[in-house]
């Protein structure tokens, strides 16, 4: 079945092509070889981290190239790829915590300005998990009920678009609500549950709609629809609970004393770098 | 910081609660397409109407009934993981490899399946494990694994809590609990 679909893949595999294969090998190097020289460090680097982080991006490649089980150009097919690349490879990434893995590779003085733009005032916004809420749901909203859909199957460069949007709202998401790389503004555990609580929920919603064809603009048949929403439903769910679990993992009360120490450091006089 | 073994049962259940549902909701519901919410509401014993899953007004009210059980389960979830949080304040790191914690969430998976068991099959006859001829024993066995798993997920948080001294720190016995 996969071998049958491994025939041209509908549209955007050029621009889908060499470049991004290229790019993403190339962040993967740079990952292995800033994580054997963390690891061989005497602070030590997680091979769990690694595997994570190299899994994401395996994972990302993998949903672009045509491995689905589904025609090419059938929605489930679209379906599987933003999952993808819009859940699972992010939080993967995310998981990867590449921003310490550099913090900690890189001389003291750029640590000082990486640390303080974490600090800065689009940092705080950016890495709020209300944006990521609106950047992912309201994405998936624009692309599901306006015309926008139907236009990606005709624009290679408009679909390329689309999965870097997904792909990047949904690192900004993992990152603000699981991510353990520092974010000297991430809200409270209580507050970062209730986030996720409604992004669940707006979640299932979108499903429930495309799963009815209700004010979807999507120009695929019933089957394709259901079938897409049945993915999107409990591939989700499972991607959630990842993230959920994700969001326990960092809840060491010794990274809280740790970062409340490093903004208080970084605020008090900024030469304090977050290491 | 000293909290009694029993300060996360009902997190711990909750959470169990709610990944029992998820177990149900996206093993039973979706990957084996046993059965969904009403399948079986021509047979029920509380007059519903008729839901076949074969029928788009059946599949619609199916759907509908699907999405309330997804709300309770992922409610489950969140709320067993803040009230968690809120009552564990130290450790928390550790706390993932207490068996007190993992007792108490195998028991909750057994409570959710002898209570969805007894309601939905048993006494609204709504939907069945599979409809047909095993319906019943199908039903049974589904009451049998909560049963099992309700006093499995009891002995393992008892066993957890009575070496809490060396097994589970963050649930330290408090003097006089000491069983």
């Amino acid at each position: 079945m996969i071998g049958m679909a491994a025939h041209s893949h509908g549209h955007g595999s050029d621009l889908e092509g060499l470049p991004v294969f290229a790019s993403a090998a190339a962040l993967a190097a740079v990952y292995l070889v800033l994580a054997i020289r963390a690891y061989r460090d005497p602070r030590g680097w997680s091979a769990w981290r690694i595997a994570s982080f190299l899994g994401g991006i395996a994972l990302a490649v993998a949903a672009l190239a045509p491995t689905s089980p589904f025609p090419p150009d059938d929605f489930r097919s679209h379906m599987l790829q933003h999952l993808v690349i819009g859940m699972y490879a992010p939080l993967a990434l995310v998981m990867g915590a590449p921003i310490t893995l550099v913090l900690r590779s890189v001389p003291a003085s750029t640590g000082r300005r990486i640390g303080r733009a974490l600090h800065s005032r689009p940092a705080a916004l950016l890495s709020h998990p209300v944006t990521g809420l609106v950047l992912t749901i309201g994405g998936m909203a624009v692309l599901y009920f306006t015309p926008l859909y139907g236009a990606t199957a005709t624009s290679p460069l408009l679909h390329d678009a689309v999965h870097l949007h997904f792909l990047l709202a949904g690192y900004l998401f993992a990152f603000s609500i699981a991510g353990p790389d520092p974010a000297p503004h991430r809200p409270s555990v209580p507050f970062r549950l209730v986030v996720l609580g409604v992004a669940i929920a707006a979640h299932a919603s979108l499903a429930q709609l495309i799963y009815a064809g209700a004010l979807v603009q999507i120009p695929a048949p019933p089957v394709e629809l259901r079938g897409a929403a049945d993915l999107m439903y409990y591939g989700g769910d499972i991607a959630e609970l990842l993230l959920a679990v994700g969001l326990v993992s960092t809840w060491r009360p010794a990274r809280a004393a740790t970062r409340a120490r490093r903004s208080i450091g970084a605020r008090a006089s900024a030469n304090f770098p977050l290491t | 910081m000293t909290r009694r073994p029993e300060g996360i049962a009902l997190p711990g259940l909750l959470l169990g609660v709610g990944l029992g549902g998820f177990v149900d909701g996206i093993l039973l519901h979706q990957v084996l397409q046993w059965h969904h919410m009403l399948t079986s509401s021509a047979t029920a014993n509380i007059p519903i109407g008729d839901y076949p899953a074969t029928t788009v007004h059946g599949l619609q009210m199916n759907t509908l009934w699907d999405g309330l059980f997804h709300v309770v389960t992922w409610l489950a979830v969140l709320a067993g993981l803040g009230i968690l949080y809120s009552r564990v304040t130290r450790a928390r790191g550790r706390l993932w490899r207490s068996r007190v914690l993992w007792g108490w969430i195998i028991a909750g998976w057994g409570v959710f399946n002898v209570v969805e068991g007894v309601i939905d099959h048993h006494i609204l006859g709504i939907h069945h494990v599979i409809s047909g001829e095993y319906q019943t024993i199908a039903d049974v066995a589904f009451l049998v694994l909560g049963a099992l798993l309700i006093v499995g997920g009891w002995l393992l948080q008892r066993s957890g809590a009575t070496d809490a001294g060396a097994q589970a720190p963050p649930v330290r016995v408090t003097g006089g609990d000491a069983r």
